[in-house]
């Protein structure tokens, strides 16, 4: 493989994204848009009711406003394509799938409901309603009402059962 | 209540249920050497000694270590005090004989601990400002500093200690190192500051170095902000151990160039050897600007004495790392790397380079690099808990190449621009003119397009007068590398003309 700035034609080492000779991109862009907190290991909560299309966006998005942190396994998952996310684990003969699934991180044993919560982005904001659950809904070891809308700020700890999530905002410099 | 993470052996030495016994020991030594009562003045220093001593005499004894866990409830590891979020220039490393770049955009995040309230609040300061005040600061800049300092003092809180200290060819202790300032009496001190003499910048460092020595803690937010416009002469060496010195003691070094007569390569190396920062006011008026902003960014911090202890795999280099946010600037590439400080709202972002030299053909995960992060979070009465890292990529003998993350696309169109007026500058200082004015034509090209035509101006102008056969200003030099380095900025944090 070679990498040859077409530019300058200077030769640079595979892997290269700008030639140090004269700074030309050498690479193209992604047409992906990445979330501002990157998350490259970790899936992005796609929408998971396919028939309707996500709701248009903002100008300056493709970047999450907000991701939920899974505190035992470290993973980050976006809030992208949507407003409003459902929160739950997917047993047998469940009509109506929650949108973040969280079966594959063991959420049955920790107490977390089938349909647990609901995560709504509004503007800048975080809001956290909780569907009624068994186990019910913590936000920094304070349990919610269920049916009740409380905002989340950046590094709340909102356990659903004894499972675990951390909010991560977008900072915006001040 | 949750206070059981709190309270064990464990938390007091900021280490792991799991940890291997010479982190414990590594993580012994380094709160030892900080709160040792011999060295450190502070009486809340001496109990925390104390406990961490109790701590290591128990973990240290792998009999006694395991008796002591057989007293633990099973969960005590407290939750991360921070994310570490890497992101790669490849999903999966192809497998070429050839040598081949990799780059990481790491994103260090500040996880407050919410359920107690104490880390939402700013953490107390304990700050040397050392003024140069030699001839040359006669005049507006001196009058600059004098109302900064004025203003800096009257904003502290009882818990900030500051300590005022000028130097020229010597140093003077101004105001010493005290919590709880009388604002009268220091304001006084400070309207009486007189310039003369020369630049000996050991001098104030120094004198600086053992006022904030009195006071530190890990508590507190421990820097020196050296505030220079001209060059020191053979002390280098002397500051350059200082910087080792105190990067070793948790004191960070910013430093503040005025004009265009002080030494930015100096100063860079300095700083970065602390995890600091580097700015160039080219006016008087940017004096208060960057020094206003320092401070009321040191009083946000989360976690301070960021460092990243880092061994890279077989056959594969750290070749450059840069702080791109939130004070960009050059890092060192030796382990254990100083990266400063994270904010508690945006993250500490760098920026690392490596040339992977070949990959095996039975190798199908490739470390890049591996190691530890330490840190130190003030309003946290324990030590944080250092985290592991690990590095690492698939690799393919014929992987599909997805283009990179545009996140860091970005990051390195505006850092490309950065290092191309660093290698200018390093074939000016080599005599290789012709090198380097083809370079600053295509920096000035590079700027053009990426919108900033004034530095693209600034960079035109310099290469006019060398191609006239004039050396470049030392004036222009700074302009056009601070001005390169403050394309990293947010654009409503860029000031530089």
């Amino acid at each position: 493989m070679i990498n040859v700035c077409p530019n300058c034609h200077h030769q640079e080492l595979e892997g290269a994204l700008f030639c140090s000779e004269c700074g030309t991109k050498l690479v193209e862009q992604s047409g992906l848009s990445t979330a501002a907190i990157p998350a490259s290991d970790s899936r992005a909560v796609e929408a998971r009711k396919s028939a309707a299309p996500p709701p248009s966006l903002p100008e300056m998005t493709g970047e999450a406003v907000a991701s939920l942190h899974i505190v035992r396994t470290g993973q980050i998952l976006p809030l992208v394509g949507r407003d409003e996310f459902t929160i739950g684990r997917v047993s047998e003969g469940q009509s109506i799938l929650p949108d973040i699934d969280l079966t594959p991180y063991e959420a049955y044993s920790q107490g977390v409901s089938r349909l647990h919560a609901t995560i709504k982005i509004q503007g800048d904001d975080l809001m956290i309603i909780d569907l009624g659950s068994s186990n019910g809904t913590r936000i920094n070891n304070n349990k919610v009402t269920p049916h009740e809308e409380r905002e989340i700020q950046h590094g709340d700890v909102i356990a659903l059962g004894q499972f675990k999530i951390q909010a991560l905002l977008r900072q915006d410099e001040p | 209540m949750s206070t059981s993470y709190l309270d064990n052996y464990y938390a007091r030495l900021g280490v792991s249920r799991g940890s291997a016994s010479e982190d414990i020991r590594s993580a012994y030594y380094q709160a030892a050497r900080r709160l040792h009562p011999d060295t450190n003045d502070d009486p809340t220093a001496t109990e925390l000694f104390l406990q961490i001593q109790e701590a290591y005499e128990t973990l240290s004894d792998d009999k006694k270590r395991a008796d002591y866990d057989k007293t633990l409830p099973v969960d005590i590891d407290p939750p991360p005090d921070i994310l570490i979020n890497p992101l790669y220039s490849r999903a999966i490393i192809p497998q070429i004989d050839n040598q081949q770049l990799v780059y990481i955009l790491l994103d260090l995040m500040a996880l407050p601990n919410k359920t107690d309230e104490t880390e939402a609040i700013n953490p107390p300061l304990n700050i040397g400002l050392v003024l140069d005040n030699s001839t040359s600061m006669a005049g507006a800049r001196m009058d600059m500093v004098k109302s900064t300092a004025t203003q800096i003092v009257r904003g502290l809180r009882p818990m900030d200690s500051l300590a005022i200290i000028t130097f020229n060819d010597r140093a003077d202790v101004i105001v010493p190192a005290t919590k709880d300032l009388d604002q009268k009496i220091v304001e006084s001190r400070i309207s009486q500051l007189k310039t003369g003499g020369g630049t000996e910048i050991l001098q104030g460092l120094e004198a600086g170095f053992n006022e904030v020595g009195r006071y530190l803690n890990p508590s507190t937010v421990n820097h020196i902000i050296l505030v220079t416009d001209g060059r020191t002469y053979g002390d280098e060496e002397g500051c350059q151990q200082l910087a080792t010195n105190a990067a070793k003691k948790g004191i960070t070094i910013n430093g503040l160039g005025i004009g265009s007569e002080w030494n930015d390569n100096f100063m860079d190396k300095l700083v970065s050897t602390t995890g600091g920062n580097s700015v160039y006011a080219a006016n008087p008026e940017d004096i208060k600007h960057f020094l206003t902003k320092q401070f009321s960014r040191l009083s946000e911090t989360y976690a301070d004495q960021v460092a990243m202890e880092i061994d890279t795999g077989p056959d594969v280099e750290l070749r450059y790392t840069f702080r791109l946010s939130p004070d960009p600037g050059p890092l060192t590439q030796d382990s254990p790397i100083n990266i400063g400080t994270i904010p508690l709202g945006p993250s500490l972002t760098i920026l690392m380079e490596f040339v992977v030299k070949s990959i095996p053909p039975d190798v199908d995960t490739l470390t890049l690099a591996e190691g530890k992060l330490s840190l130190e979070i003030p309003t946290r009465p324990i030590p944080a808990t250092s985290s592991r890292f690990s590095f690492t990529r698939p690799t393919s003998a014929n992987p599909d190449l997805e283009p990179p993350p545009q996140a860091l696309i970005k990051a390195m169109s505006r850092l490309s621009l950065y290092r191309l007026q660093e290698q200018a500058r390093r074939e000016l200082e080599a005599g290789e003119i012709e090198k380097a004015t083809t370079r600053m034509q295509n920096l000035a090209t590079q700027l053009l397009m990426s919108g900033e035509p004034s530095l693209a101006h600034t960079v035109m102008l310099e290469l006019k007068q060398i191609e006239g056969g004039n050396s470049i200003s030392e004036e222009a030099e700074k302009r056009i590398k601070y001005g390169t380095r403050a394309l990293l900025l947010p654009v409503d944090e860029r000031s530089t003309p």
